[in-house]
């Protein structure tokens, strides 16, 4: 299998630009001071941050789509989540993500390499999990996955990163159109439904989902996204079944990178705190839709069940189609914004904090699902460098 | 008893005038040919002289000849000229309304009759045929004050009553509007306006559940068109449609006890599964009060929720109701009201084209 050279690296890679002068005076360093950051630190130190601001670091997958570049993506997302891990350490490995004079060119060698056949889908779904278990925007998630989303085996884990989100800039609806339009599969059916009965207060969409939890062969992840719908009903115990979940998906990353945990337990304290509260926005957002558009769907239908005895003096059968009036009373009434943004104001903000929350979970937790994959399946017969012993050998039980 | 009417003065004004008067009395399902060209001719030379009647009359007189668009131009030039003369205005919310796709011009009418109604208050016409406008347009409370002003000013007005009897069916939820709309079909059989009122009469017979009745009513208002005319069938097929919708929207008003439940949607249905778990949570609330005071739930404030998701679920299906069927109604009852009839004499008078006595 023979996979392309970065162009970039020859005759010299981008990050071994000398860093400005002002900065490193700035700093009180000289300029051979500053490190090329391929490995974050534990702590962090000036001469690193010194180094992230004058983009003297490689970036994901910088060195090109190897199994070498995947393990320090994993050892990364160790430094930067683990134990003694740096209180900004995520912020910093989300700074490793793009390099300023590459953007995102890294990551699209990486899409074709994957979609070329030269690199495991793996890759390709580790370099979304970095951002997700980092707790990245929504924007810069999807910046990532967008990449990958036509790349036949990664495109599950791309378009998941992509759709489920939409609440950092109050773009659910639009967030939900696109997740309605992938091909339909047991995690993808799960967020739709979840979308439908936490946001646009279906009620059909929560029964599909307790059948669904009961019946298919779902993932972990998906399974707990389920459980936080039913949170929002009220069910007994719901809040211990959350959380057990939850940790039953980090358990086998728990021990690398705890961290995670510790920001998803954030969220979830935040999300879970007064179910009763959630369950009264929620209802109240549910009671401010506009029922009556069922109604006219209702005669709509029933005018259409009617064609059969429309034969009225000419003796010539009516088309199909509805009056204009029908037809535009129809579009209003299927409009999407009746079931997504409902009057009462209050409510949907307090219902739509909790969406994000679980939202920022949810990826988390999918990050974590790939991670411990990738620990799996990369894992080396005997750890030579110090990202495989970071992950596997020694550093890991440090 | 009908005002008597008569030309105001001006040699190529009157001729226009009569000539288009003509075409009034000679209208069977449009004017002889030739007289309408001739009522044009003589209002552009009366027009040329500076007259805003002869614009407003050489406007209408294309329009009835079947050119709405060279019409609806020149009304436009003229309000533009003339921006305090409530004529024009009249006359492009009449041409406009007499489009073939009337609720795709029915805003635009509605605005040109607001206008000439601040021009010209207290004018029934006006009202009346802003009332229709603003139906047709989707604003339905405007429409209902519209047409209770014109019926102030003529309580015999045939299509005032037609209006306002429509919109207390559909929009207001009143059954007995029904009958109403049944015997002003009988009523106007004595003016000679008969079948286009049959299409209301149909809608209020459904109401009551005379369904075989409705069916002859739906009859009676497309009788006069001829079985198989090509040219014909668009208006009879509007009218066919609206009833399909009428009867897909079933006997009865919306939001009565009899048929509540179906038209929220059945048991299952979001109205319903919101309503009975704020029900349980009220519920929940009542006993653990201190857990629902520490999460900022009260009792009151799910039985206001519920009792406001109720009205408002209420009033909205009759905004629906109103959306379909007076839409609708708009859709088929002016195409075959301008194929028809041509405009009344208070429509010509109040575009300043006659005087009316009395």
């Amino acid at each position: 299998m023979t996979r392309p050279t970065p162009p970039w690296l020859d005759p010299r890679p981008p990050w071994e630009e000398p860093p400005p002068e002002s900065l490193c005076a700035e700093a009180g360093l000289t300029r051979d001071a500053v490190p090329v950051v391929r490995l974050l630190s534990v702590p962090s130190n000036i001469p690193e941050l010194v180094a992230l601001r004058a983009e003297r670091f490689v970036p994901l997958y910088g060195e090109g789509a190897t199994r070498a570049e995947a393990t320090r993506a994993l050892a990364n997302l160790v430094l930067a989540l683990g134990e003694r891990a740096d209180v900004r350490g995520a912020d910093h490995a989300l700074a490793l993500s793009t390099h300023k004079s590459l953007g995102v060119r890294p990551l699209e060698l990486l899409a074709h390499a994957v979609r070329d056949g030269q690199a495991p889908a793996l890759y390709a779904e580790i370099a979304i999990a970095y951002s997700s278990l980092l707790g990245a925007s929504d924007l810069q998630r999807e910046s990532v996955a967008r990449l990958f989303e036509h790349s036949t085996d990664a495109a599950h884990e791309a378009r998941l990163a992509i759709t489920m989100g939409g609440g950092d800039y109050s773009a659910w609806r639009e967030h939900y159109e696109s997740l309605r339009k992938l091909p339909s599969s047991p995690a993808v059916r799960v967020a739709r439904l979840w979308f439908e009965w936490v946001l646009a207060r279906r009620f059909s969409a929560l029964d599909q989902l307790h059948a669904m939890v009961g019946e298919a062969e779902l993932d972990p992840a998906s399974v707990w996204l389920a459980e936080s719908a039913f949170f929002v009903q009220g069910e007994d115990h719901s809040r211990e079944r959350l959380v057990s979940q939850a940790e039953r998906v980090m358990t086998p990353v728990a021990k690398v990178i705890p961290r995670v945990m510790a920001a998803c337990a954030r969220d979830l304290v935040e999300g879970v705190r007064t179910p009763l509260s959630l369950r009264w926005k929620h209802l109240r957002a549910a009671a401010a839709k506009d029922h009556a558009a069922a109604a006219i769907r209702h005669w709509l239908a029933a005018a259409t069940a009617q064609l059969d005895d429309d034969d009225e003096s000419s003796g010539e059968a009516l088309s199909p189609e509805p009056s204009r009036a029908a037809t535009e009373a129809r579009t209003a009434a299927g409009e999407f914004l009746l079931d997504w943004f409902v009057g009462d104001r209050d409510a949907r903000e307090d219902v739509d904090a909790y969406a994000r929350r679980i939202v920022r979970v949810y990826h988390r937790l999918r990050g974590a699902q790939v991670f411990a994959r990738a620990m799996r399946e990369l894992a080396p017969s005997a750890p030579s460098t110090p990202e495989e012993q970071l992950l596997w050998g020694k550093g890991a039980k440090r | 008893m009908r005002p008597s009417f008569g030309p105001m003065l001006g040699t190529p004004f009157e001729y226009g005038v009569i000539a288009l008067e003509e075409a009034r009395l000679t209208w069977n399902k449009g004017a002889a040919p030739g007289i309408l060209s001739r009522a044009a001719r003589a209002f552009d030379d009366a027009a040329r002289a500076g007259d805003v009647g002869g614009e407003v009359g050489a406007a209408v007189s294309r329009a009835l000849a079947g050119d709405t668009e060279g019409a609806t131009r020149r009304l436009y030039e003229s309000i533009a000229r003339h921006p305090n003369e409530a004529g024009p205005y009249v006359a492009l919310g009449v041409v406009l309304l007499r489009e073939s796709d009337p609720l795709a011009h029915a805003q635009r009418a509605a605005w040109a009759l607001c206008a000439a109604r601040d021009l010209a208050p207290q004018v029934g016409f006006i009202e009346r045929e802003l009332a229709v406008a603003l139906c047709a347009s989707g604003h339905f409370m405007s429409a209902l004050q519209s047409a209770r002003a014109a019926l102030a000013l003529d309580p015999e007005d045939l299509d005032a009553r037609l209006w306002t009897a429509l919109l207390r069916l559909y929009f207001g939820g009143d059954s007995s509007a029904s009958t109403a709309l049944v015997e002003l079909a009988e009523e106007a059989d004595n003016q000679l306006r008969a079948p286009i009122f049959w299409l209301g009469a149909a809608a209020g017979l459904y109401a009551r559940s005379d369904f075989q009745e409705a069916r002859i009513a739906l009859r009676r208002s497309i009788a006069p068109m001829k079985v198989g005319y090509e040219p014909e069938r668009p208006f009879v097929d509007a009218a066919r449609r609206w009833m399909r919708e009428v009867r897909g929207f079933g006997p009865g008003v919306a939001m009565a006890p009899d048929r509540w439940l179906r038209d929220v949607g059945g048991a299952s249905s979001d109205y319903v599964r919101a309503r009975s778990a704020l029900t349980a949570l009220r519920d929940a609330c009542a006993k653990d009060p201190e857990r629902a005071v520490a999460e900022g739930v009260s009792t009151l404030e799910v039985e206001a929720v519920i009792s406001e998701m109720e009205a408002r679920t209420r009033r909205g299906m009759l905004d629906w109701a109103a959306r379909l069927l007076l839409r609708g109604f708009a859709e088929a009852f002016l195409p075959l009201r301008q194929y028809l009839e041509p405009p009344p004499y208070e429509g010509f008078a109040a575009m300043g084209l006659v005087l009316l006595d009395g």
